[in-house]
């Protein structure tokens, strides 16, 4: 799975696990010595008991122990040592080397004795050391793979992996990304200039282009299969160096949680695309329905007069005509509110911010939209004193069409919608009031998304932009819209506008 | 028709059903409508119309819905209303019995005339002997056709998706339709379909390029124009 490429030949040689001091690597042999020691006084005074006999035996006990407990050479030291002080203290002449060929016996199996043992008992010391060092590896990799795993961001996976490999006693720098878009994302303390240094290699062993840079810095590639996802750069403590088996497992480790974190990364932009395609999705549903009403209604009002003429009345006729040129204010509300959703979102709408007295803008507003009205009961409360609003009065009078056509839209023939301002501490209020069904509570905030309409019932709704423009361009103004429902009859809803209050035309300039 | 054609208008946009109920009346229809599937259901079980006027898109039924669910005891002719760019319904109704369609937005007079021709259809299927439409004559019991006086040969499939066609005049005949026609339904390709009207266009069309008699309706399948 990870395919690393090594840049040094000296990191890559470097094989102790842990640095060891010259005392203990001479340790076992002076062990070998002090037993070879001990065995020799025991022959000793085993020999000076009557029918003392098979003295060897003690010295071929020593050779055992020692093979057993510390290996090959040190036993093989103490079998020389044996036969030497065997020779020297228990064969007679005493207190004298001198050598029989009978001694080429004892000698032969004592070396014998100890290279066996010495074999056995090391491969088992070997391996249970192997075994220990293991599991060592096992759970540091295990506690760092689930530190690793923690990361939600490649850049955070890069920053974790350097604290890993700092833990296991070296530095590192990582790079992230492929060239020429790769970057430094994490690197230790003290490297930083060294890896500012390493830029050009790093590009080269992305690239797949090994290249020895002849220190003893060691790159090496991040990648999960084909996918090449950053590079390492690890600075190893001369004579302590972690084991490559470690670095390897590090290093993969590393690369699974990059590679981890830029899914989780993607995911996550993936779904943000996934919405504004829904939102795309939505606006043509309904763009197809709603514009289209109105087209149809005109263009088959328009061929009716054209082909039939004869066949109808005057009173049909300028029937026919009045439902055109309703229709196409229809459509013409429905395209401006599109448009100035997209000059909104898109930041060129022009703004001409003039002092007004808000009840002037609630005035006109209701002045324009009184033929939507026409079969409701409208009631007004003006009492904003002597507060203004700063704001665009042809945008404002926008605003408040869109929250008095969408009362309109949801409440009955025949009902009341108030209208009213008031002026409060340091703010205008202006509120628009129906006696409609109202609003969920869960809906309350959505009624200002774009393409939320309430209920199923579409009749007399548009395309689901009215509120939403309004709170676009209210926001714009610093306001802000909110909806409250039951309104205060305990039924209906309650659209309120809040914008900052002005004392007079000098506040604001 | 002796007394004047009933028509039921089932659509939810009050102003598309003023200009319909206008115009309809204008042209002799009694008309009823109804602004909900659920409505209109109950008009047609009270009183079956002559001819059906659907738009597709309805606030409490799925437009297939309301036909699959009408055509369990009523045969009226049904003709849908839709956007242009639903292809795909526009099959799914034609598929579950509707008879033909108009895309808005629609010129009154293509209505007017998609309306005659269903009601006329359903009449003439029964006891159809002869066509004339323009130059082009068919002899069903002969099983002859000529143009301008002249007879055309017609090989035999030629022939059955050419009487399709002319069953339905002046509507839509789909493709599955006209597979079903020419081949019984053991046929499921529509390429064949294309290519039989492709060669009995070289016969009976004065410019078999600009089709004047067998018109193409994009994805759904062909219509067989009728002149008086």
């Amino acid at each position: 799975m990870l395919e690393i490429v090594s840049m040094s030949e000296k990191s890559a040689s470097i094989t102790a696990l842990v640095g060891n001091s010259q005392w203990q690597r001479l340790l076992p042999y002076a062990l070998a010595a002090g037993i070879v020691a001990l065995a020799t006084c025991a022959g000793y005074a085993w020999s000076l008991l009557p029918d003392a006999r098979n003295l060897s035996l003690v010295f071929f006990g020593a050779i055992l122990v020692t093979g057993a407990w510390l290996g090959a050479r040190p036993a093989l030291l103490a079998a020389v040592l044996a036969f030497l002080a065997y020779n020297f203290f228990l064969i007679e002449p005493r207190f004298s080397l001198r050598f029989a060929a009978a001694d080429v016996l004892a000698f032969v199996s004592f070396l014998v004795g100890a290279l066996l043992v010495g074999a056995l008992s090391g491969r088992l010391s070997d391996r249970a050391r192997e075994a220990t060092s293991r599991l060592r590896d096992v759970s540091v990799l295990f506690d760092a793979s689930r530190d690793l795993a923690r990361a939600l961001r490649p850049e955070e996976a890069a920053e974790r992996l350097v604290a890993q490999i700092e833990r296991g006693g070296a530095e590192a720098a990582v790079w992230l990304g492929t060239p020429p878009s790769h970057r430094l994302a994490s690197y230790s303390q003290a490297r930083r200039q060294d890896a500012d240094t390493l830029a050009l290699q790093v590009a080269y062993v992305l690239a797949g282009d090994g290249k020895n840079n002849g220190d003893a810095t060691a790159l090496y590639r991040l990648a999960i299969g084909e996918r090449v996802l950053g590079a390492v750069a690890l600075w190893t403590p001369r004579g302590a160096a972690p084991a490559p088996r470690w670095i390897d497992a590090m290093l993969e480790l590393g690369a699974v949680a990059i590679d981890r974190a830029r899914l989780i990364k993607e995911v996550a932009e993936a779904s943000l695309v996934a919405e504004k395609e829904g939102l795309r999705t939505a606006l043509l549903s309904s763009l197809s329905h709603d514009l289209r009403t109105p087209i149809a209604t005109i263009v088959a009002s328009a061929t009716a007069l054209e082909e039939h003429d004869a066949k109808f009345d005057a009173e049909t006729r300028l029937d026919m005509l009045h439902t055109i040129q309703q229709e196409g204010d229809r459509l013409n509300r429905y395209v401006s509110n599109l448009l100035e959703m997209t000059r909104l979102e898109s930041g060129v709408l022009q703004v001409n911010k003039v002092m007004m007295a808000p009840g002037e803008a609630m005035a006109s507003a209701l002045e324009r939209v009184s033929g939507r009205l026409k079969e409701r009961r409208v009631l007004r409360v003006f009492d904003a004193g002597a507060a203004q609003i700063f704001v665009d009065p042809v945008l404002i009078e926008q605003a408040l069409i869109n929250v008095l056509e969408n009362a309109a839209a949801y409440s009955p023939a025949g009902s009341t919608i108030l209208a009213s301002v008031k002026a409060e501490r340091g703010s205008v209020l202006m509120s628009i009031e129906d006696e409609g069904a109202g609003i969920p509570a869960t809906d309350l905030d959505r009624v200002f998304d774009r393409f939320f309409r309430g209920r199923s019932d579409r009749r007399g709704a548009g395309v689901g932009l009215g509120l939403s423009v309004a709170r676009g361009l209210i926001e714009a103004f610093g306001g802000e819209i909110k909806a409250i429902s039951p309104a205060s009859g305990g039924k209906g809803a309650r659209v309120e506008i809040r914008l900052p209050a002005h004392a007079n035309v000098e506040a604001a300039e | 028709m002796n007394e004047a054609p009933s028509v039921l208008i089932i659509d939810d946009e009050a102003p598309i059903l003023r200009i319909l109920r206008t115009a309809l009346k204008a042209d002799g229809y009694q008309v009823a409508e109804a602004a909900t599937g659920a409505h209109a259901l109950t008009l047609v079980a009270q009183r079956t119309p002559d001819v059906i006027v659907l738009d597709l898109g309805l606030p409490d039924m799925d437009g297939k819905d309301i036909i699959y669910k009408l055509r369990e005891w009523c045969d009226a002719p049904i003709v849908v209303l839709s956007a242009r760019h639903d292809e795909a319904e526009r099959i799914a109704a034609l598929d579950e019995g509707a008879d033909d369609y108009v895309t808005k937005p629609f010129h009154m007079g293509e209505l007017q005339a998609r309306l005659r021709a269903a009601l006329r259809g359903r009449a003439r299927r029964d006891s159809l002997k002869h066509f004339r439409s323009g130059g082009l004559e068919i002899d069903f019991d002969a099983r002859t056709v000529s143009i301008d006086g002249q007879e055309v040969k017609l090989a035999r499939k030629e022939f059955d998706l050419l009487r399709a066609l002319a069953e339905h005049a002046g509507q839509v005949v789909t493709h599955k339709q006209l597979l079903a026609a020419g081949w019984g339904g053991t046929n499921t390709d529509t390429q064949f379909v294309r290519v039989y009207i492709g060669q009995i266009r070289q016969k009976i069309e004065a410019d078999p390029s600009a089709p004047k008699l067998i018109l193409t309706e994009p994805g759904i399948g062909y219509r067989l124009i009728e002149v008086d």
